[in-house]
């Protein structure tokens, strides 16, 4: 019990943490590394809330039931963590094999090393395309001109609106409007309907900052966004586009520059709109369902409605689609091929899976699918309408095509040039050459 | 580094002198004893030194190799020497503004949330009725702190319509949005950063708590008032922990991150005003996924931290009191 | 450590009366400003609740600080995340890595503390600024490396890159705070067992570690709300569903590009999520104050 004891005593502990440690690491931890089996047991990862968890979970559980021989493991997260999530996974070689996509992002993916080119799959009948547009395929390549994804579902941006208010502007004098309606004829409606709206309200959130809005502006101009990973559009449009926004804020139109921030990220609950306090702004019509109902609670018997954004002088459409797809990853073995493009055509070709997902993340991309929904009685009215919009939209629209990194730079860029001259620290032509040299510099950088 | 300096140990101060303590068998030399304890101490440091050498050290190393590469994190890196160095310096007014949002942060910051949670401990340490809860409640912020619903919560209190503009309204003042306004931001950043103050205060009451009661009667028969009690009796006796709070708070605060994150929806905006350097840092890293330039700002990170740390370790032999010297 | 002069035990005794009295009266305006002051500070809190207990299209619509439809909907919906997937997963799965995030923590830096506290050893130094420094490069430049390395050890998908390093003492901030605390304890605590001829690691073990009860409550506390809350590992390290953890689950009620998101089911799973923190910080209560104070050292 005496000094002699003194060091070697102290490896007990030291012991027992290895051991634990070790302990730890034999530990069985179910279903590690199972997915070469033949049968087929495949990693599948998407973003989404409760409710498109839901829907999705219940597509697979019933792909699981029809092929009893395949597994499919879920990843989901929301929005922004999906993808820090897949840009690691990807880092490591480890992403799953099925991954939802979509076409903003797919330039910073789509790489053979990373995502699986899928046209050869397609020429042998492997994954099916059947009645999906060719406009809609095209969304899905690469700059190399590979197919990386298999689209399943396109969203477009619109303008949403109270139709209450507008009624009443009406009535109160103010002109009825048809679209194709031009950007200056749309601001001048505006100003109309602000003359008659209540205390407090604004007639449109004010998109300057916003990428959705300022894409349609810059391609109805008859301008390109990007050419490659350069910027196209001219300084005068961007300075074109910030004067347009502050002479309404100036003019009261629109909100003060915080609170255009704070809508900006606002979800539906909070917003203007929803609350009866806006009468028009720009929320993806995706949200058209759930703007209604908040509205529903807190202003019975307003409808919200939804519409194009406006054209160009000469009549341009500047509308930009975006497609969400599935894509394989690189590292998917070749034996779990077969599975990923069973699982791939049942999410797309698959009526009850549409039937069950109802377009949940952009309109189902196969048109019959889209128009059976839109003709089910079951359909929500608000998604009816998505549809309907959508069909009326699509054939003139013309998709951005986006270099890596290139939604995540312009967004950032324009939200900090637009911020500084609606704070009034710079003029609009200050704003404009900002926007222009460090988007330049952030595609650049992407593009090394 | 007075911390781990323990030469006014008395075990070990006697054992050095070579002054034989009783019991000790005389063969034992200081030398042996010294040898023994060295030996010890690197048997209770084995499974840190483990953790350094196995999961600490590669990442760290990692960053430190990408910081000279351009690392787009998809595909390999490439060796770019100082680039990445040279471009923060001479060409990233961004980079520059970081700094400054920053440097505004801590420097508000850290005293903010010392003296806050100070006295909140001090008030706490009454032997108050229902002082567990009391303390339970003080400490809801902190846990809610880092959680999801945290920037609508924000948003519910600085916003448009938020209960401060409320508030003001009933004295006829027409608020703005706080948090959306570059002047007001950073401030409504920090104001949520000390209102996470629980962690300090949780270490300051333990630290209050080993006080024996008996300073604080001797001291008022001396006629000494509560606020003399404090400097002369609390204030000294708990420096080694306000010592370690600041430590902790400096090198917290400079890496922090997510209040501005939930607070600007991850832009720092707006217009650059709550910028802070780590979340430009994460910017970087994980929107422009320029993980080589990130790395490089991570080094430079630790260097600033170091020297701050440093100065406060230097400055501490002045101020900081150990119980058993 | 006593005072060197001596009282009159009769005038110690007034002042004591004294003392009591004057804090009856101090009490109550000390009870009447903590309160004031937590309801400021406890506001938005108070308003998560109050939102979680109304319907959910009301959370927004400006309908009154204090609902006036009473429901526990959003509990129920927000429990059941979706499918089979309820928070009850969530919960398993959080508190088996926060218990091994506990005994690991407290092991490992305790150990380590003890060394760097009470012990010479040659390199002290060094090893002590080495342990500063791990705490000051920023996480984001290491995720990647780290997750390469579990990747490649074939630790992904499992809790092992979660709780291992707890095992190693990675978390350098537990090591400070209790060298810290260890650092404050008089030295004629361990002389007397050195006496009696106690090894090293009963020193440790018999006598600081419980005359540190403080400090390792604070730890376990911190240990526990860290790992808790801990989204980014837990987020990419656990990407099965199944081994979804509280707060990953918590991020789903909101995802902006849904349709539709579910704050009602958010504010809810919320507050349900403080509860076992709080449980936790209020039962460990007993130990955070425990002391040499109240051990009748002096």
């Amino acid at each position: 019990m005496k000094d002699t004891k003194v060091p070697s005593v102290a490896i007990g502990p030291v012991i027992a943490t290895s051991l634990l440690a070790l302990a730890l690491a034999t530990m069985p931890m179910g279903a590690i590394a199972q997915d070469n089996d033949l049968q087929g047991d495949i990693r599948f990862s998407w973003w989404g809330g409760q409710v498109r968890n839901d829907k999705t979970d219940r597509i697979i559980q019933l792909f699981e039931a029809a092929n009893p021989g395949v597994s499919i493991s879920r990843e989901t997260a929301d929005f922004v963590p999906y993808w820090e999530r897949l840009t690691i996974q990807s880092a490591g070689n480890n992403q799953p094999c099925a991954i939802t996509m979509q076409s903003r992002w797919l330039a910073t993916y789509a790489r053979p090393d990373i995502l699986m080119p899928l046209d050869d799959l397609v020429a042998d009948g492997t994954l099916d395309v059947t009645g999906i547009p060719d406009a809609v395929m095209d969304s899905s390549r690469g700059a190399d001109g590979n197919l990386y994804m298999i689209p399943h579902g396109v969203f477009y941006f619109a303008l949403m609106y109270n139709e209450q208010m507008l009624e009443n502007g009406i009535a109160a004098g103010v002109e009825p409007m048809e679209w194709p309606y031009t950007w200056e004829e749309y601001a001048e409606h505006l100003r109309a309907i602000q003359a008659t709206l209540p205390d407090g309200a604004v007639a449109t959130h004010n998109m300057g900052r916003e990428p959705d809005a300022f894409i349609p502006w810059v391609q109805s101009h008859g301008e390109k966004v990007f050419e490659g990973s350069e910027v196209a559009f001219s300084q005068e449009i961007a300075v074109a586009w910030f004067e347009y926004w502050e002479e309404l804020r100036r003019e009261g139109v629109t909100e003060s520059p915080e609170e255009m921030i704070s809508e900006n990220s606002a979800l539906v609950e909070e917003s203007n709109l929803a609350n009866g306090r806006g009468y028009a702004t720009n929320r993806p019509p995706n949200q058209l369902g759930s703007v209604q109902t908040v509205t529903n609670t807190v202003n019975p018997g307003a409808t919200i409605n939804t519409r194009p954004y406006p054209v160009g002088p000469d009549g341009t459409v500047g509308m930009d689609l975006g497609t969400n797809g599935i894509a394989i990853g690189a590292n998917c073995a070749a034996e779990q091929i077969p599975a990923t493009a069973a699982w791939i055509n049942f999410w797309t070709q698959n009526p009850e899976a549409a039937g069950i997902y109802q377009s949940d993340n952009g309109v189902v991309s196969i048109p019959e699918l889209a128009n059976a929904q839109a003709a089910d009685p079951a359909t929500q009215p608000t998604q009816v309408r998505l549809i309907e919009l959508y069909n009326e939209v699509v054939p003139t629209a013309n998709p951005v095509f986006w270099p890596a990194g290139g939604y995540q730079a312009m967004t950032d860029v324009l939200n900090r040039s637009y911020d500084a001259v609606a704070f009034e620290q710079l003029t609009p032509e200050q704003g404009a050459e900002q926007l222009i040299s460090e988007l330049q510099q952030q595609l650049s950088q992407a593009a090394r | 580094m007075s911390t781990i300096d323990s030469s006014n140990n008395p075990v070990l101060s006697a054992a050095e002198a070579g002054r034989p303590l009783r019991q000790i068998p005389e063969n034992r030399s200081g030398s042996a004893l010294k040898k023994a304890e060295n030996r010890a101490a690197y048997l209770f440091l084995l499974p840190w030194l483990c953790g350094i050498v196995l999961i600490t050290t590669l990442p760290m190393l990692a960053s430190l190799y990408l910081s000279f590469t351009n690392y787009a994190v998809i595909g390999l890196p490439s060796w770019v020497g100082f680039d990445n160095y040279v471009r923060l310096f001479t060409g990233d007014r961004r980079f520059v503004a970081s700094i400054w949002v920053t440097l505004k942060f801590v420097g508000f910051s850290v005293p903010l949330i010392l003296i806050f949670s100070l006295c909140v401990a001090v008030a706490l340490n009454r032997g108050l009725r229902g002082l567990a809860i009391y303390r339970s409640l003080f400490y809801v912020p902190s846990l809610i702190g880092a959680s999801v619903g945290i920037g609508l919560l924000w948003k519910e209190v600085f916003g448009e319509r938020g209960v401060v503009n409320y508030l003001l309204s009933l004295v006829g003042i027409a608020g703005r949005g706080w948090i959306n306004n570059p002047t007001f931001a950073l401030p409504s950043v920090i104001t949520l950063n000390v209102w996470t103050f629980g962690a300090s205060m949780v270490i300051f009451l333990a630290a209050l708590r080993q006080i024996p009661d008996s300073y604080y009667e001797a001291a008022s028969i001396d006629g000494a008032n509560a606020l003399q009690r404090f400097r002369r009796i609390t204030l000294p006796l708990i420096t080694p922990v306000i010592f370690f709070n600041t430590v902790l708070l400096l090198i917290g605060s400079f890496q922090s991150f997510t209040q501005a994150f939930v607070v600007s929806n991850g832009r720092g905006g707006p217009i650059d005003s709550t910028l802070l350097y780590s979340l430009y840092l994460y910017q970087q890293a994980f929107q422009q996924l320029q993980m080589g330039y990130a790395s490089a700002m991570a080094w430079i990170l630790l260097i600033a931290i170091g020297l701050a740390t440093a100065v406060l370790f230097w400055s501490s032999r002045y101020w900081v009191f150990y119980g058993d010297r | 450590m006593a005072t060197a002069k001596t009282y009159d035990p009769e005038l110690l005794k007034a002042e004591r009366q004294r003392r009591a009295n004057m804090r009856r009266l101090k009490g109550l305006g000390l009870h009447a400003i903590l309160i004031s002051l937590l309801f400021v500070m406890l506001y938005p809190v108070i308003w998560m609740v109050f939102s979680a207990l109304r319907p959910e299209a009301e959370i927004f619509g400006g309908m009154g600080f204090i609902p006036t439809n009473w429901t526990l909907e959003n509990f129920v919906r927000g429990w059941n995340l979706y499918g089979d997937l309820t928070f009850t997963r969530f919960y398993i799965n959080s508190f088996i890595i926060c218990a091994f995030a506990i005994v690991g923590n407290l092991l490992a830096c305790s150990m380590a503390a003890y060394a760097f506290a009470r012990l010479e050893f040659r390199g002290k130094w060094v090893l002590f600024a080495i342990m500063l420094g791990t705490m000051m490069l920023p996480i984001h430049v290491q995720l990647i490396p780290q997750y390469i390395f579990f990747l490649n050890i074939g630790w992904v998908n499992t809790i092992l890159p979660l709780v291992v390093p707890k095992f190693l003492a990675h978390d350098a901030f537990f090591i400070f705070l209790m060298v810290q605390f260890m650092r404050s304890l008089p030295a004629e605590l361990e002389q007397a067992a050195v006496v009696d001829g106690a090894s090293y690691w009963q020193r440790y073990w018999r006598i600081i570690l419980p005359l540190s009860m403080p400090a390792l409550a604070t730890t376990a506390v911190f240990t526990f709300i860290n790992t808790y809350n801990d989204f980014f590992s837990q987020l990419i390290y656990l990407t099965d569903t199944n081994r979804m953890t509280v707060p990953v689950a918590l991020r789903l009620f909101l995802d902006p590009t849904s349709g539709s998101s579910s704050f009602g089911g958010l504010f809810a799973m919320v507050l349900v999520s403080i509860g076992p923190v709080l449980g936790f910080f209020l039962a460990s209560q007993r130990l955070l104050t425990k002391g040499i104070a109240t051990q009748g050292f002096k």
